[in-house]
């Protein structure tokens, strides 16, 4: 088994190549391996309530861990409240400490 | 320098274009908090992120005046990871692909970026303990 950590930057109404990745990382979660999404920029849009998008939503019940930077919440004005079940609001440096835990660390803008 | 707590990234956003670039500023920042070696392999338009003759600027348009309009420029943002790190006792290098500052001729860069290439990159990563690849389109 082994951990990924993806990062996503992308809103997917503005750029549909975002399902690939949501595709990759169900497949990954799928397979038994430990897989985490963060979310940051424009790509928290998925994690707020308000908003339905079933590539995204679907990883919800898969295992993944999904988190939220919370500044960039709070630059779109999304409170952690809105967020969606299983998706927790969190700081960049849990990025960092994924690098340093030695988890293959993937931010795709493809 | 310990492989153990030494990250590379690497990145080829240009400055002032993209949201990306405050994000990586923001990570670099975090990796020191968390008293981690840095290295930075710039390429492509992410070698004028050091360059030296970026200047602040007013803004007739809301009647700001240079200082009112306290631009950001990321020269000094380098410079300012480069004495974070310095005042914690980490390693900062800061390398940008010579082909391409040739190619943009962004050749004066502040003194914290020191020029290299793709082979600098490998040396990075291979002496470190993680690697992030920024790409972009």
């Amino acid at each position: 088994m082994s951990r990924y950590f993806f990062i996503q930057s992308s809103d997917p109404l503005t750029d549909r190549s975002t399902d690939n990745q949501f595709s990759l990382i169900a497949q990954l979660a799928h397979k038994g391996n430990d897989v985490s999404l963060f979310l940051v920029q424009n790509g928290v849009a998925p994690a707020a309530i308000q908003m339905e998008y079933p590539a995204f939503d679907s990883l919800l019940d898969k295992g993944v861990k999904i988190y939220a930077d919370t500044f960039s919440l709070q630059q779109r004005e999304i409170d952690t409240s809105q967020l969606k079940k299983n998706i927790e609001g969190a700081e960049l440096n849990l990025i960092i400490q994924a690098m340093l835990n030695g988890e293959k660390v993937i931010w795709s803008q493809e | 320098m310990s492989a153990e707590k030494t990250l590379t990234f690497a990145f080829m956003d240009p400055p002032f274009e993209s949201e990306r670039t405050i994000t990586f500023f923001r990570l670099l920042d975090c990796a020191l908090d968390m008293e981690a070696h840095i290295n930075v392999f710039a390429y492509e338009g992410a070698v004028s992120l050091g360059f030296s003759h970026q200047q602040i600027h007013g803004n007739n348009m809301h009647k700001r005046n240079a200082d009112e309009e306290n631009h950001p420029l990321t020269k000094n943002w380098i410079s300012s990871l480069r004495e974070k790190a310095e005042r914690k006792n980490l390693r900062f290098e800061w390398i940008n692909c010579g082909l391409c500052v040739d190619e943009r001729g962004v050749m004066d860069s502040i003194p914290e970026c020191t020029r290299g290439g793709p082979a600098d990159f490998w040396r990075c990563a291979a002496n470190s303990l993680n690697t992030l690849t920024v790409g972009t389109r």
